[in-house]
C-alpha cells in the first residue's frame, strides 16, 4: 500500500512538472463551459479556459508552495518545541503559552489582513507564495508541541542521561545524541504538515481568500463546485478527487498521530 | 479530597487560561484595529451624503480608534455583564451572542455526538479495508468541499461536521482497539471462553479510555475550528458565520469578544486534553 | 434602525415594505403616484411645492395622521446631528429647506434654490408619527415589522390600519406577511428556491439565472437593462502614492481610449453576463429614455485603431510588451471587490484583452473595506473595476460622482479645484442642470456631460448588467420591472397560493 502511494505521488509530481497543453490562462471565449472533448479532455471553465491545463498548473501551485510552508512549520516547529522541551521552566510555559495563543487566534482574518497589505504590483505567484508562506509562520504551533513532548522523553532517556554523566558538552548533546533521535519524528511532521497545507489552500480558495487569479491552484478551481449541477457535470469532481488521492497517498505514507483537522 | 497542592494547580490553570483569553483578546483588537480597512465606513461611498456627513462619518471612526482606551472601557463594561455594540450588526453583541450561540452549540453536540456514534461504532467490530478507505477518502477532503457536497444534496450543516470529525475518530480509535486487542491477557481471556461483548467492555474499554478522553477533548477543539467554514458555507446563522461577517466588516468589538470565546473553550479543552493524556 | 437612516438595500427594503411616503415613483412607468399626499403643485420656479394630504388615515396605534406628522418627520430629518443620506438630498449651499403646515391637510416645502425632480425625493421620505419618542415605530406602511431574528430574517405582517384597498374594494396588503431572509450563499440561497422555502430572489447573479432558466424556464425573469453599470477608472489623482510613469499614462486621454478600445465589452455581455447585459456608452443606460443622449454607442473594440493612439502618444510596441517614451514596460494593477464572480471575470478578461496591446495587468481582488480605504483615503491603488447602483434615473444621482470636488469622485476625490478644463465644464454643466427644473435645459447640459465623459473617458464604462430575478408560480401578481426593488415593488398587490412543489 505505501509502494503504491509513493509511486502514485511521483507520477503525480512528474505530471505537475510536464510542458501544458495549452496556457492555462489562454480564453476560448467562443467555448464557454464546454463539455470534454478531443481537444479539452476535462471541457472549459466559464471563461473558456482549458480545465486540464489548469488543473495540471494548479498541481504544481499547490503541491510546490504547501511543501515550502510546511518546510517553514517544521523548521520553527523544531527550534521551538526543541527549545521548550530541552531548556523547561519559564521558557517552556512561555513558548507553550505563546503556541496556545496561536490555536486560538483568528488565523482567517490575519491572513485577509496580510492579502489587503501585500502591494498590488506583485506576481500572482509571489502572492500565492507569500500565503503560503504566512499559512507556515501560522502553522507551527500544533508541531511545536509534538516536538516538545517527544524532545521532553528523550531528554529524560538513559542515553542522554549517560552522555551526560560521562561530561558530553551541550552542543554535542544536541547534535549526536538528541538530533538524529528527533529527526524521524520530524520528518512525519513535515509529511503530515504537506497535506495539512494543501487543504488549508483549498479551503482558502473555496471562502475567496486564495490564490488570484488568473493563477490556478485546487481551491480556487473547486470553487466550480458552488454552481452545484455536478450530476450532469461530473468532471467537475475532477481536482476534488486528485485532491484526495494525493492527500490519501500522503496519509498512507505517514499515519497522523495527532489529532489535527 | 482536593489538598493545597492540587488546588494550588487549578488556581494556577485558570490564571493561565485567563491570561491566554486577555492575550487573544488584545492581540486580535490589535490586529483588527491596524488592519486595512478598519477605519473607513461603507457608507462613505452612498452618493447622497453630502461632504459634511462623509466628515462626520469619518471623525466618529476615528474617535474609537484607541485600543487601551476601548480596552479599559471593554473591562469596565465586562463587570457589568456589556460586553459592548456592534455596529455592523446594531445590535448589543451580548445579545447577539446569545441568540447564534444555541444553533452553534446544537451544532456542535449534534456534530461531536454523531461523529463519535458513527466513528466508534465503525471502529469497535472488526472491519475490513472498506471502511478504512472511506474515512482516507473523507480525510483527504477540504471542510469546505464537504460543506458544499453536502449542501448540494440538501444535508444540514450538522452532517458536515458528523462527517468531518467521524473519520478522524474512527481512524484513532481503530488504532487504538487494535493495540488494545493484541494484549496478552486478551488472549487469554478469549482462551478461556470470555465473550467477545465481556472482552470489550472489561478489558478494552477501560484500558483505552484515558486515550479516548483526551482524544474527546481534542476533538472539540477540532469541531470549534470548524465551524467558522461550515458556518460560512451553510450559511447557518451561527458564531461562526457572525465571527465571518464581523471579520470581513472589520467589527472590532465584536471580533475580540468571540476571539476570546474561542480561546477561553480551545484553552479549556486543550487543559483537559493534557490532564487525562496517558504519560 | 431610524428609517430615515437607511443605507444598504436590506434595510431599503424594510423600509419600502413598512413606511408611508407622500410621493411614490411608480418602478413601472417611473411616474409620481399620490400616496399619502393625494395631490401636489410646483411653482413654476421649482423652489416651492404644495402637497394636500390624504384624510381619514391612521398610524396604527390610532392616531390620526395630519401635517402636523409630515413637518416634525421633517424637522427629525434636517436635524444637523442626524446626517441622513436621504437629508442630504435636501441640503443644499443655499440654505434649509422650510417646511410648514397649511392647516391639518396640507404642507408647504420650499426649497431655497429650483430643485430638479422635485418629486422622486419624496419617495425616500419616511414619514413617522409627531407623537413618538423612540425610533424605529410603526409606520404607515402596508406591513409592520414583527418577529426578527438578527442575521437571519425579519417577518413583516399585514398592518391592518393600512389605508390602501385594492380596485375591488379589498383591505390590502393582500397577503399576511412576508418574511425577508438573509441569504449571504446566492447558490443556497437558489437551492432554497428551488425547494419552496422562498418565492422570490430579487437579483439573481448570470450563471444562477441561466440554471434556473434551463430548469423552469417561467420562473426565471430578465426584465431588462437596469440603471446599474459596471466600469474601470485609472487613480488619476497627483497625490496618489504610485509610480509617476504610471500616473502619466492614466492622465493622458489618448491612452485610457486606446485602454476602452481594446476591451471587448460584447465579450464581457456575452460571457460574463450570458448575454443578460448590455454594453455601455456612458454613464446612463439606454434603458433611462429621458436622460439618455440619443445617437451615443459604446466606444467599438478596434485594437488598430488602439495601437495607433498609443503610438501617437509616444507608446512602442516591442517584443510582445508596450513601452512608453521613456522605455517603461506599461504594467498596473487591477482591483476590484473579492467574492463579486462577475468582476472577478471580467477582470480576466481584460487582462487578456490588454494583453493583446502589450499591456501587462495584475489583478487584485480585495475584501470590500480594503479596497474602499485604497479608493477614498490612501489613494494607494492603479485602476479599479467597480460597478455602480443606480436607484433614480435622474442625472442629479450622479451629482457626487462627477463633482471634482465631490469626495466619491472616482479618478480624483476632493480636487479643491478643477484640475483639467475638461473636468471644469462637467462640474459647470451639472451644477446648471441641477439649479434649474426645465427639462429641456437640462438635457442639454447632461447631455454635453455624457459627451465629455465620452471624449476624455477618465470611467470607461464597460456594460449595464439586465435585471434578473426568480419568482416562484405560487406568487401571482409580480410585475418585475428594472428599478428596485425589482419583484416586489408592488408587494401589496401580490397574492401567493399554496405549494405544490418546489420553485
Amino acid at each position: 500500500m505505501k509502494a503504491l502511494a509513493i509511486g502514485f505521488l511521483i507520477a503525480i509530481v512528474l505530471a505537475a512538472l510536464a510542458p501544458l497543453p495549452t496556457r492555462y490562462d489562454r480564453q476560448f471565449r467562443d467555448s464557454p463551459n464546454a463539455r470534454p472533448s478531443r481537444q479539452f479532455p476535462l471541457g472549459t471553465d466559464d471563461l473558456g479556459r482549458d480545465r486540464l491545463s489548469r488543473l495540471i498548473y494548479g498541481t504544481r501551485v499547490s503541491l510546490l508552495l504547501a511543501s515550502a510552508a510546511a518546510l517553514l512549520s517544521c523548521v520553527t516547529a523544531a527550534a521551538l518545541g526543541g527549545v521548550a522541551g530541552l531548556a523547561g521552566g519559564i521558557a517552556d510555559e512561555v513558548i507553550v503559552g505563546v503556541a496556545d495563543l496561536f490555536l486560538s487566534l483568528p488565523w482567517l482574518f490575519l491572513l485577509l489582513m496580510v492579502r489587503a497589505c501585500l502591494p498590488l504590483n506583485v506576481s500572482p505567484t509571489i502572492s500565492v507564495a507569500i500565503t503560503f508562506l504566512l499559512l507556515g509562520a501560522l502553522g507551527w504551533a500544533a508541531p511545536a508541541r509534538v516536538v516538545r513532548a517527544a524532545v521532553r522523553k528523550f531528554n529524560n532517556a538513559d542515553f542522554m542521561l549517560q552522555a551526560r554523566a560521562t561530561g558530553c558538552p551541550t552542543s554535542k548533546l544536541l547534535w549526536r545524541h538528541l538530533m538524529p533521535n528527533a529527526m524521524p519524528i520530524l520528518w512525519a511532521q513535515l509529511w503530515i504538515t504537506i497535506p495539512a497545507y494543501v487543504l488549508a489552500e483549498t479551503t482558502l480558495g473555496m471562502l475567496g481568500l486564495g490564490v488570484m487569479e488568473p493563477l490556478p491552484s485546487w481551491g480556487n478551481l473547486l470553487r466550480e463546485l458552488e454552481g452545484g449541477g455536478i450530476a450532469g457535470h461530473p468532471w467537475l469532481l475532477a481536482p476534488a478527487l486528485l485532491l484526495a488521492a494525493v492527500v490519501g497517498s500522503f496519509q498512507a505514507i505517514f499515519e497522523r498521530e495527532d489529532y489535527s483537522v | 479530597m482536593f489538598g493545597a497542592a492540587d488546588r494550588h494547580v487549578v488556581f494556577r490553570q485558570i490564571a493561565r487560561i485567563a491570561a491566554l483569553v486577555l492575550a487573544a483578546g488584545l492581540a486580535c483588537a490589535f490586529l483588527v484595529r491596524y488592519a486595512p480597512g478598519t477605519m473607513v465606513d461603507e457608507r462613505e461611498l452612498d452618493r447622497r451624503l453630502s461632504e459634511e456627513s462623509i466628515r462626520e462619518l469619518r471623525s466618529k471612526k476615528a474617535q474609537n480608534s484607541d485600543v487601551w482606551a476601548n480596552l479599559r472601557h471593554y473591562l469596565g463594561g465586562l463587570t457589568r455583564g456589556d460586553l459592548g455594540y456592534s455596529q455592523s450588526n446594531n445590535a448589543p453583541i451580548a445579545a447577539l451572542i446569545a441568540d447564534r450561540a444555541p444553533e452553534t452549540l446544537r451544532e456542535l453536540a449534534i456534530g461531536l455526538t454523531g461523529g463519535w456514534l458513527l466513528g466508534l461504532a465503525l471502529a469497535i467490530p472488526k472491519r475490513g479495508w472498506g471502511f478504512s478507505a472511506l474515512a482516507g477518502l473523507l480525510l483527504s477532503l477540504p471542510i469546505a468541499v464537504i460543506a458544499y457536497l453536502c449542501l448540494l444534496e440538501g444535508a444540514g450543516s450538522y452532517l458536515v461536521l458528523v462527517i468531518v470529525l467521524a473519520p478522524r475518530i474512527f481512524r484513532f480509535a481503530r488504532n487504538l482497539l487494535v493495540q488494545a486487542y493484541s494484549a496478552l491477557h486478551i488472549e487469554m481471556a478469549r482462551a478461556r471462553g470470555v465473550t467477545e461483548a465481556k472482552i470489550l467492555m472489561a478489558h478494552v474499554l477501560p484500558a483505552i479510555t484515558p486515550q479516548l478522553l483526551a482524544l474527546a477533548a481534542a476533538s472539540v477543539t477540532m469541531a470549534i475550528g470548524a465551524t467558522i467554514p461550515i458556518e460560512a458555507i451553510c450559511d447557518v446563522p451561527g458564531l461562526g458565520r457572525l465571527a465571518w461577517n464581523a471579520a470581513m466588516a472589520r467589527d472590532l468589538p465584536l471580533l475580540v469578544n468571540l476571539t476570546m470565546l474561542v480561546a477561553v473553550a480551545t484553552t479549556v479543552t486543550m487543559a483537559v486534553s493534557e490532564k487525562v493524556s496517558p504519560r | 434602525m431610524d428609517p430615515l437612516m437607511m443605507a444598504d438595500q436590506s434595510a431599503e427594503a424594510i423600509r419600502y415594505l413598512t413606511e408611508g411616503v407622500l410621493i411614490r415613483i411608480n418602478r413601472l412607468t417611473q411616474r409620481p403616484e399620490p400616496e399619502l399626499a393625494t395631490s401636489w403643485k410646483v411653482a413654476k420656479d421649482g423652489t416651492k411645492i404644495t402637497l394636500q394630504l390624504r384624510q381619514g388615515v391612521r398610524f396604527p396605534d390610532g392616531s390620526p395622521f395630519t401635517s402636523e406628522d409630515v413637518v416634525e418627520t421633517f424637522r427629525h430629518l434636517l436635524d444637523p446631528a442626524l446626517h441622513s443620506p436621504v437629508a442630504d438630498t435636501f441640503k443644499t449651499e443655499k440654505g434649509m429647506v422650510k417646511v410648514s403646515a397649511q392647516g391639518p391637510f396640507a404642507v408647504i416645502v420650499e426649497f431655497p434654490a429650483p430643485t430638479a425632480s422635485i418629486e422622486s425625493i419624496f419617495d425616500q421620505v419616511a414619514i413617522g408619527s409627531a407623537r413618538v419618542t423612540q425610533r424605529p415605530a410603526p409606520g404607515l406602511g402596508p406591513f409592520l415589522v414583527g418577529e426578527r431574528k438578527s442575521g437571519v430574517s425579519i417577518v413583516l405582517k399585514r398592518n391592518p390600519s393600512y389605508w390602501k384597498r385594492s380596485a375591488d374594494g379589498k383591505q390590502l396588503p393582500l397577503v399576511d406577511a412576508i418574511r425577508l431572509d438573509i441569504e449571504q450563499n446566492r447558490d443556497l440561497e437558489l437551492l432554497r428556491f428551488r425547494r419552496g422555502e422562498i418565492q422570490l430572489i430579487d437579483k439573481l447573479t448570470p450563471d444562477l439565472y441561466e440554471r434556473l432558466a434551463a430548469d423552469a424556464p417561467r420562473t426565471a425573469v430578465d426584465a431588462g437593462p437596469t440603471l446599474d453599470s459596471e466600469f474601470l477608472w485609472f487613480n488619476q489623482a497627483k497625490r496618489a502614492p504610485i509610480s509617476e510613469p504610471t500616473k502619466e499614462w492614466f492622465r493622458s486621454a489618448p491612452f485610457r481610449r486606446a485602454v476602452s478600445q481594446a476591451i471587448q465589452r460584447a465579450d464581457l455581455c456575452r460571457v460574463v453576463y450570458r448575454g443578460h447585459a448590455t454594453p455601455a456608452a456612458g454613464p446612463v443606460a439606454p434603458s433611462n429614455k429621458l436622460w439618455f443622449k440619443q445617437g451615443m454607442s459604446p466606444e467599438a473594440f478596434d485594437p488598430a485603431a488602439a495601437a495607433k493612439l498609443l503610438a501617437g502618444d509616444g507608446f512602442r510596441f516591442e517584443n510582445g510588451v508596450l513601452r512608453d517614451h521613456n522605455g517603461n514596460a506599461v504594467e498596473f494593477s487591477i482591483i476590484t471587490n473579492a467574492g463579486n464572480k462577475a468582476r472577478e471575470r471580467m477582470a480576466a478578461m481584460i487582462q487578456e484583452d490588454l494583453a493583446k496591446l502589450g499591456i501587462k495587468i495584475n489583478m487584485v481582488t480585495l475584501d470590500f473595506p480594503s479596497l474602499i480605504e485604497r479608493i477614498t483615503r490612501t489613494l494607494n491603488y492603479e485602476a479599479c473595476l467597480l460597478g455602480l447602483v443606480n436607484v433614480d434615473p435622474d442625472p442629479t444621482e450622479l451629482m457626487n460622482v462627477l463633482l471634482s470636488s465631490a469626495s466619491n469622485h472616482p479618478w480624483n476625490p476632493s480636487e479643491r479645484t478643477p484640475e483639467t478644463a475638461w473636468e471644469a465644464e462637467i462640474d459647470r454643466l451639472m451644477l446648471a442642470q441641477a439649479a434649474t427644473a426645465d427639462y429641456r435645459a437640462r438635457k442639454k447640459c447632461f447631455d454635453r456631460v455624457q459627451e465629455i465623459l465620452r471624449e476624455q473617458e477618465p470611467i470607461l464604462y464597460l456594460l449595464h448588467p439586465n435585471a434578473l430575478s426568480a419568482v416562484s408560480k405560487q406568487v401571482t401578481g409580480v410585475k418585475p420591472t428594472t428599478f428596485f426593488p425589482h419583484t416586489f415593488w408592488d408587494a401589496e398587490h401580490l397574492t401567493v397560493t399554496k405549494a405544490e412543489g418546489g420553485g
